[in-house]
């Protein structure tokens, strides 16, 4: 119970805690962020104070803890270190509020830490996003944060991944590398696959982003996709997967959270390739994880605090993190970037520095709807 | 004479019950509190380790559970479940029957009533309300019929069941809410919100602190009524003493059997029920940190009386938003009050009072080996390793 | 008469044993005391070497008690235990082994997880090094089987055995560790006739090679076909031991019931009235499915008590519940007034006029944890007075309670104070209080009197009596022959789930219903 239970709640949940805000509430483009350095895979996140912070003033930061709670060796664990790291870079107190029940106790907390005169509340439990909501207004001396989330109130940020930005790259290396004999396991094809944990925008921002990506590098590539119907199934996960990889599939990318070990699994027992997401899952099946779409919650909790020491967390608006500040994209592939042609991946970072650079667009489901091209 | 307190809950006041030596009840109230005292000092010898503040600390506790009317009210809102799940276990303890299916109640009892709330939108709200709290009591009433028929008719061990369909009504719920009633558009695991009219409606401003509790108060009382007034309830407390005796004596078992259970799945469904249209709002996947299991905690240390009962379930209400607030103010984690809340459990379920009945027992001369007790008897801390065992596999108290 | 036993059963008399060598067991003077009564009163007995020495006597005569006592599970207090001429304390089972002893309980002691091998070898595992050596307890086991003329199947798990095999593997678990004195707590109980006649083999085939064979019984049938001695025990005490050849089932049978005090053949002259319970061809089960009821037929009338005799165990146990609702017959009627009520449920037969007083009187007749008041309330939820529209009238419970307290005379204790706290002779005063004060039409009155003093006694009858003058009918079961003689107006007799006798109340003396009891005639 516990291991599906994390899994499921903790892994998926904010890689897919997203909602539909089709109403263009959201100011586009990161702010700041310096480096670009674009190299593919390699790409970390700036942490780096974007000012040299005024000394004897201390913020009070309080960090809600979500469902599943710490010691996740995932989301919660990734955002706390970049709180951690935030509070040695800057005079912060920070306070680690976490409940088995916060679920329940969610706007009770966060009316408390209104109450309680913090300068930022980061909140990465998604069921008190209402709470937040309500209670944002009559606290305006408190800024909140809420990753994977439009912006809820004039003193609330939102933060948003750029998940097709990665899924794109994902797409384009999974395309290319279904079709080389050279690779070891890969009997050629043109067939790769994707496995959503639902049906909904958010999920298949990721499926869309990844189709598109196949299909740029070669249209006759044959994306096949289907839904897990939930986040916690590792068995359907690998039966799912079983069956891409006997209709063709070298190469699946799993966004499903939990169900997606699983797709893993079926990936090494059939001595094919999965493509993991969120964390990096690299080294879960050595050598068969061929990457990861990295999520960098971490960068989001750091960017907020950074911007707060800095006068620079206005509020009421929502950031778009994505390549560009390394937030998200590819895993180092430490497992398999020996086995892969250099080609591949040149060609990889070259998409990637296109799309940072404008030249290519890559759908976003969220504002814009399903492309008709893609049929699941 | 402890004893019979411990089996027939705390008797009523003014009985003539041949009078216990002076010492032991000098010592009565010092063993209730035995185990609160215990876990404060097993507690602060934990704070202290860890070099912090235990006086400190708990002051900032006390303040941020009982310090003001948010704090209270936060307080009650955290209490209300566990004691509708704790009276839904003491009903089902008291009868005989070790029901630690609370949980699964409480499941199917939600998810009924978050149907209820996000389906019938176009009735007016209270009309919801009722509709909703009918269908979660319902629902937690038939899930618990299903070992109740098995128990009464087969003799299948309730034990076994019901711990076993609390991963069953999760685990449906779960798909319910992942294959059919997923929210539009969001793609985390929860239903869509129910009509804001079936909200019900706080009694403190910015606080969920709702009819809710005031109904668990209400139940309390119809408890306290069930087992000290009513024909029914004296049935059931004697099928719970001495079941043999109770047939002898014409009472009707397995007809006493159905009743404890739904009635303690009617409570169960009406904690879930309550739980969403007060707090939560919508079915949120494994929404539940395991109240039903905290139930059987608060049940035990409550000894069955209606009044320790609401008295436990306030204390672990209060620690656990405490708990949670406290951690607005200190670095205190989360992992010491689940050391206390556990020391708490261990000792209220030890019974101190028996303590220095079994070593003055065990001493002396060699005695030929006991009977073994009617099924009546059977140790509580067998529900409660259960439950503890469960309550790690759920991972509640994570 | 009990002067006359001891004359005549004067210890070892006709034993084949040497006069030069001493008894091979010699138990003087051991009492042993379980709180109030007196398990052993100075018990006296002496074993010779080789043969077989039957122990009689009814349940509750101190047999068991006696040979846990040698076996080491009792700690007798006082008393000497000699073997051989030795005295020995013997403390533990263990240690009981360590000299020879071995001791086959009613219920078998082997692990049903394992083999039958491995349960052979279970606490002495013959190994090599670390190992267990399989095949030298295999060579062993052979020659314990061959030595007891039977047959084993070694590898069977002891779950799969059937009962007879099991008591043959405890059997060869004993001579496995060397017992050469081997203790039977009633081994045919347990036993089909046919596993019996298979035991006897063994027993004989093991007496005959020279080992001391002690067996516990109270059915006369198998002493005489085995045994060639017989002890017969009452009340805690040997009352004779002597050889079965040259004596009767009949002599037997007195000497086990012991001698009844004369009872006066009551003018039973009450005419009797219309039937209230008839019974028909009534077969019941036990609870583990054996019948141990078969194709009882009888009836009471009102104002007639019937006494049931039998030794224990022979089904008034099974009889009882079902006629009170507790058990379902498997075949057979029972009519209540002339209308069925086997299909009834307790309660609708206690509505109809049936009281019952439990043999079991802590676990069955009251609710220890329970007050006074709520003992007595358990049969009143039809009360209106006491209960009306589902809610309690408490008031009216407790001084409906303090009213049969007082009427009863039960002291001890207010309607609020918990059972528990009675004496064993007030908690009965309360339970018949209870029962009497509804003026049953029939009464099933199990063991009334057990566990109660003289004066409490002499009440119970007095009650009894009254409710039979005032026109209940009544069955009574007792261990007490002249209780059941004295009350009765008419015997029933049960042996082995049969009822085989039907006396008036002049036909039935201590002696006959002795025989008929053991099945003796």
């Amino acid at each position: 119970m516990t291991m599906s239970n994390r899994l499921r709640l903790s892994t998926i949940l904010p890689a897919i805690a997203l909602i539909l805000v089709s109403c263009g509430g959201t100011t586009s483009g990161g702010t700041a962020s310096s480096v670009s350095a674009a190299t593919f895979g390699s790409k970390e996140p700036s942490f780096k104070p974007m000012c040299t912070p005024a000394a004897g003033k201390q913020f009070k930061v309080a960090l809600i803890i979500a469902q599943g709670g710490l010691g996740d060796q995932s989301y919660n664990d990734l955002a706390y270190s970049g709180f951690q790291r935030a509070k040695t870079d800057f005079s912060v107190v920070g306070r680690v509020i976490q409940s088995a029940d916060i679920v329940s106790q969610g706007q009770a907390i966060v009316q408390q830490a209104g109450q309680a005169n913090f300068d930022l509340v980061i909140d990465l439990e998604f069921s008190t996003y209402d709470a937040v909501k309500a209670a944002a207004p009559s606290f305006p001396n408190t800024q909140w944060m809420t990753p994977n989330f439009t912006s809820l109130a004039a003193n609330d940020t939102g933060y948003l991944f750029n998940e097709q930005d990665g899924s794109y790259l994902a797409g384009a290396l999974a395309a290319q590398v279904t079709q080389d004999s050279k690779v070891p396991g890969i009997t050629p094809s043109k067939v790769i696959g994707v496995i959503g944990g639902v049906k909904a925008v958010g999920i298949d921002k990721f499926l869309v982003g990844y189709a598109q990506g196949a299909r740029d590098i070669d249209p006759s590539v044959k994306v096949l996709v289907n839904y897990s119907n939930g986040f916690g199934d590792p068995a359907k996960g690998k039966q799912l997967a079983d069956a891409m990889f006997s209709q063709g599939a070298n190469v699946v990318y799993q966004v499903a959270g939990g169900t997606g070990t699983g797709v893993i699994q079926a990936a090494q027992s059939a001595n094919k390739y999965a493509i993991g997401v969120d964390s990096d899952q690299d080294a879960i099946a050595p050598g068969h994880v061929l990457t990861s779409m990295i999520k960098r919650t971490d960068f989001a909790v750091y960017d907020s605090i950074n911007r707060l020491a800095c006068g620079k967390l206005k509020g009421g608006e929502t950031i778009n993190l994505g390549l560009k500040e390394g937030a998200v994209g590819l895993s180092q592939m430490k497992f398999t970037r020996n086995a892969i042609p250099s080609k591949y991946l040149d060609k990889v970072a070259d998409l990637q520095q296109k799309i940072i650079d404008g030249k290519i667009k890559v759908w976003n489901t969220i504002t814009q709807g399903t492309p008709s091209w893609f049929t699941s | 004479m402890s004893q019979v307190t411990a089996e027939t809950g705390i008797p009523v006041a003014g009985q003539e019950t041949i009078a216990p030596s002076r010492g032991l009840q000098l010592l009565r109230p010092l063993q209730l509190a035995g185990p609160f005292v215990v876990a404060l000092i097993v507690g602060a010898i934990v704070l202290a380790a860890s070099g912090r503040d235990a006086a400190g600390t708990y002051w900032l506790l006390l303040q941020q559970s009982l310090g003001g009317p948010t704090e209270i009210a936060n307080t009650l809102v955290a209490a209300t479940p566990v004691l509708l799940t704790g009276l839904a276990t003491a009903i089902a303890f008291r009868s005989g029957m070790f029901n630690v299916g609370v949980e699964g109640s409480l499941y199917v009892g939600a998810f009924a009533a978050a149907w209820a709330g996000f389906t019938l939108t176009r009735l007016p709200g209270p009309i919801v309300i009722l509709v909703a709290v009918v269908l979660a009591g319902l629902a937690g009433a038939v899930w618990a019929l299903i070992p109740g028929i098995l128990r009464a008719q087969w003799r299948v061990d309730e034990v076994v069941t019901t711990l076993m369909l609390n991963y069953v009504a999760i685990l449906l719920t779960s798909w319910l809410v992942n294959y059919f009633f997923l929210a539009p558009d969001i793609a985390n695991s929860m239903s869509p919100l129910i009509a804001s009219d079936a909200r019900l409606a706080p009694l403190l401003p910015r606080s969920q602190l709702t009819i809710a509790f005031l109904l668990a108060l209400v139940v309390t009382l119809l408890y306290a009524y069930l087992f000290n007034r009513a024909t029914i309830g004296y049935q059931l407390r004697m099928t719970g003493l001495n079941p043999r005796f109770a047939r002898a004596v014409g009472i009707n078992l397995g007809r006493s059997i159905i009743v404890v259970f739904l009635l303690s799945g009617l409570i169960g469904g009406f904690a879930g029920g309550l739980q969403i249209l007060g707090v939560n709002y919508r079915f949120i996947d494994h929404f539940s940190p395991g109240y039903g299991f905290t139930g059987i905690a608060v049940a035990l240390l409550g000894r069955g009386h209606p009044a320790g009962i609401l008295l436990s379930a306030l204390f672990f209400g209060a620690l656990s938003n405490g708990g949670a607030m406290i951690q607005l103010f200190s670095d205190i984690p989360l992992d010491l009050i689940n050391i206390l809340q556990g020391v708490v459990m261990i000792f209220a379920v030890i019974e101190l009072s028996r303590l220095p009945a079994c070593l003055t027992r065990c001493s002396g001369c060699w005695r030929p080996p006991r009977r073994p007790r009617p099924p009546s008897c059977s140790p509580p801390w067998v529900a409660w390793s259960t439950a503890r065992v469960a309550s790690s596999i759920s991972g509640w108290n994570r | 008469m009990t002067e006359d036993s001891r004359a005549a059963g004067a210890p070892n008399s006709g034993a084949s044993a040497s006069i030069l060598a001493p008894p091979r067991v010699r138990i003087r003077g051991l009492t042993k005391r379980y709180g109030g009564i007196l398990a052993n009163d100075g018990v006296d007995l002496e074993i010779p070497r080789g043969g077989i020495h039957a122990i009689v006597g009814e349940n509750g005569a101190g047999k068991t008690t006696l040979m846990r006592a040698l076996y080491g599970l009792v700690e007798p207090d006082s008393g000497v235990i000699e073997l051989d001429g030795v005295p020995v304390r013997i403390a533990t089972p263990a240690q009981a082994i360590a000299r020879g002893i071995g001791m086959v309980h009613q219920r078998f002691e082997l692990v049903e997880q394992l083999s039958a091998l491995e349960n052979l070898a279970l606490g002495d595992l013959p190994h090599r090094g670390l190992m267990f050596d399989r095949n030298a307890a295999v060579v062993r086991a052979r020659e314990i089987a061959a030595q007891l003329g039977t047959t084993m199947d070694w590898d069977r798990l002891v779950a799969h055995l059937t009962v007879g095999a099991r008591q043959r593997l405890e059997i060869m678990r004993l001579l496995y560790r060397d017992a050469d004195i081997l203790i039977f707590d009633e081994p045919t109980s347990v036993l089909t006739p046919q596993e019996a006649d298979d035991l006897f083999g063994v027993l004989r085939r093991m007496a005959g090679q020279g080992k001391t064979i002690i067996f516990i019984t109270h059915k006369l049938r198998e002493v005489f076909a085995i045994a060639e001695q017989v002890t017969v025990m009452r009340r805690g005490r040997v009352v004779a031991s002597l050889p079965t050849k040259g004596s009767d089932p009949q002599r037997l049978a007195t000497l086990i019931v012991g001698e009844q005090f004369a009872s006066p053949v009551r003018a039973t002259t009450i005419p009797p009235g219309k039937p209230v319970l008839e019974v028909d061809r009534l077969s019941i089960c036990d609870d583990l499915g054996n019948l141990t009821l078969r194709q009882a037929s009888f009836s009471i009338h009102a104002g007639e008590i019937v006494g049931l005799a039998g030794i224990e165990g022979s089904g008034q146990r099974e009889l009882v519940e079902a006629l009170v609702g507790l058990r379902r017959p498997v075949t057979g009627t029972i009519n209540l007034r002339g209308r069925p009520v086997v299909t009834a449920s307790v309660w609708e037969r206690r509505k109809r006029g049936v009281a019952y007083i439990s043999e079991d009187r802590d676990a069955e007749g009251a609710c220890l944890p329970a007050s006074l008041a709520e003992n007595i309330f358990s049969i009143e939820r039809d009360n209106p007075t006491l209960a009306r529209g589902g809610r309690l009238n408490l008031a009216a419970i407790a001084r409906f309670a303090r009213s049969i307290l007082s009427r009863f005379d039960v002291r001890g204790g207010g309607p609020q104070s918990p059972a528990r706290a009675l004496s064993g002779g007030n908690l009965q005063r309360l339970v018949l209080g209870r029962e009497m004060q509804r003026t049953p039409t029939l009464l099933i009155a199990a063991h009334p009197t057990r566990g109660v003093d003289v004066r409490g006694i002499t009440f119970i009858h007095q009650q009894l009596a009254e409710s039979r003058a005032g026109g209940a009918a009544m069955l009574l079961i007792s261990e007490e022959l002249g209780e059941l003689i004295e009350l009765s107006d008419r015997l029933l007799v049960i042996f082995e789930g049969r009822i085989t006798a039907n006396l008036a109340a002049g036909e039935a003396t201590p002696e006959r219903l002795g025989l008929l009891m053991t099945g003796a005639a």
